[in-house]
């Protein structure tokens, strides 16, 4: 059974320094951000972080040096720009451990996580020098063709926002949606499950939302923790719901420069929000 | 450097990429390459009316002439891009479309942030990858594009020695030697075939496996061609003028293929 709370208490209980952790989204949707902003409120640090494309979730985390390794095949701010302390924390500080993967190989080593395999061969890595980086990915001939292995992924916690989670832990999810996969995916994979919704809701109103022709994304077998953020991936967009905010996304970029700048909007973005709820 | 044209080296960028495309393949392109999927709809509007389009992981023939900022910013135009599009895809059926036993694709598009004379391409670092100089945001799907589709077409929106160099600093996707991909069994995936740039298009050697010059744009020069790549290119002595944009595709893409002009996001000034 699910347990419910606020994002302060469940962030304070799950997220501890060293976890690995997998967050949904991608590309400016759908990203966990509410729970992003409330790892940075309480300070939390040595993470290692999963994600198919990073953008604002992971600038922000390595802004602060939450981050000792970081997992992911693409880091900007589509259609924004560059993402300014990504390229910080590999060129100037290397403060980060940043493992490159391809699209591809990662959706392949989180579905190889979700499948208890530990490790799942592909082709589409072959001649490419992501593989001479890692010690954990292995040139291998099987049936007489060439492969690359790569391990499973298996974080202890995934991290994704959805639409809805009623009483008992199912979580609800726009049917058709396509976007849904970019967090099925990495959180499949993962021990323990902890889904940001827009609201909770009754496990009446969840049967309703079945019959409109929503879709069950995570059965309450699957959900460990539930917290209810009303535009809990803001400035990511949840479509139909709500956009993803480019303005911010390009006040973000403009801010992010300068460690001054990027300060205040810390103090305005991050720890005005909570200020703003505590009123 | 251009003459008093009516179309930007942009138009002849689409238009040119468009022309690598033929009627009944099928293809995947990015959602963050704006003049390849301008392309698809130009060549879908004029010779590939059935061309099998699969857009972002998601729309499957989309008709909508919206662009990903729109449809990012704005939750009408994101639903509406679904009602017109003829399918919607979910992303592991791509996933199945790269490498399934469905075979493949037919081609796919990549924008390299680098490429070299063999056609290897970074999209990663520059400089030593454990310290690098610069880090690039990375290759996302790229890589996987080079080694699951039949061929790769590629376009750089501006040839410079930066972004032409004798040999990359990291190889973020292996480069189209047939003879390397016939070794490792990946015979029918034929790696990049062609490149589309600001000033020619660029193709592969078959004897030499070296990139070598297809047509130059009729606003180009050779001279300018060679200063802007880092190594010495095969250009042939009566090398032919790429074709420019005939007015029916510059009409069709100023009306229907792009309105609203999302391939200048891949404007560069020279």
């Amino acid at each position: 059974m699910a347990v419910i709370g606020t994002v302060e208490d469940l962030v304070k209980r799950v997220i501890t320094p060293n976890k690995k952790i997998s967050f949904g989204g991608a590309a400016l949707f759908l990203k966990p951000m509410e729970v992003v902003r409330e790892i940075i409120r309480q300070g939390i640090k040595e993470l290692e972080i999963y994600t198919l494309i990073g953008d604002l979730d992971i600038d922000l985390l390595l802004g602060v040096n939450a981050v000792k390794e970081l997992h992911s095949s693409y880091v900007g701010l589509p259609m924004v720009g560059m993402a300014k302390h990504f390229r910080n924390a590999i060129e100037k500080e290397q403060s980060v451990i940043f493992k490159e993967w391809t699209e591809l190989s990662m959706v392949r080593a989180f579905q190889a996580g979700a499948m208890g395999t530990p490790a799942i061969m592909l082709r589409s890595l072959l001649g490419s020098d992501l593989v001479k980086l890692r010690e954990d990915f292995e040139e291998v001939t099987y049936g007489g063709k060439e492969y690359i292995q790569v391990p499973a992924i298996v974080p202890d916690l995934a991290i994704v926002h959805a639409y809805a989670a009623d009483k008992n832990g199912n979580v609800y999810y726009p049917k058709h949606h396509a976007l849904d996969e970019f967090s099925t995916l990495p959180a499949h994979c993962a021990k323990e499950l902890f889904v940001t919704v827009e609201k909770v809701i009754t496990n009446e109103e969840g049967r309703k939302l079945i019959q409109q022709g929503q879709a069950t994304m995570f059965s309450s077998i699957d959900t460990d923790f539930i917290a209810e953020t009303p535009k809990g991936a803001w400035p990511s967009g949840f479509p139909p719901f709500y956009a993803s905010d480019m303005g911010h996304i390009m006040t973000y970029s403009g801010m992010s420069q300068m460690p001054e700048t990027f300060e205040i909007y810390l103090q305005e973005y991050v720890f005005g929000t909570q200020e703003a709820e505590n009123r | 450097m251009s003459k008093n044209q009516d179309y930007t080296p942009v138009d002849q960028i689409v238009v040119s990429l468009a022309r690598e495309i033929n009627d009944y393949e099928s293809c995947y392109t990015g959602i963050a390459i704006p003049s390849a999927v301008v392309a698809v709809q130009l060549a879908r509007m004029t010779h590939a009316p059935n061309l099998q389009f699969f857009y972002g992981g998601y729309w499957i023939n989309p008709d909508f002439d919206v662009d990903l900022f729109t449809i990012m910013t704005d939750t009408e135009a994101f639903i509406e891009s679904i009602s017109k599009a003829q399918g919607f895809s979910y992303l592991s059926q791509l996933y199945q479309y790269w490498e399934g036993p469905k075979h493949t694709l037919s081609f796919g598009f990549i924008r390299p942030a680098q490429i070299d004379q063999f056609g290897n391409i970074n999209n990663s670092v520059i400089g030593d990858p454990k310290h690098p100089k610069f880090r690039f945001p990375g290759g996302a799907a790229a890589g996987d594009i080079i080694n699951t589709c039949s061929r790769v077409i590629a376009y750089i929106p501006r040839q410079d020695t930066r972004t032409f160099v004798p040999n990359v600093d990291f190889i973020t996707g292996k480069g189209s030697s047939l003879e390397w991909r016939k070794n490792i069994g990946l015979h029918n995936y034929q790696g990049i075939r062609s490149i589309v740039t600001d000033l020619a298009v660029l193709e592969f050697n078959p004897r030499n496996e070296k990139m070598c010059v297809r047509s130059i744009h009729e606003f180009s020069t050779v001279e300018e061609v060679q200063e802007n790549t880092g190594f010495d290119l095969e250009i042939p002595s009566d090398v032919p003028i790429t074709q420019a944009p005939t007015q029916e595709e510059m009409e069709i893409l100023q009306t229907r293929a792009d309105p609203l002009e999302i391939r200048n996001f891949d404007s560069r000034n020279r």
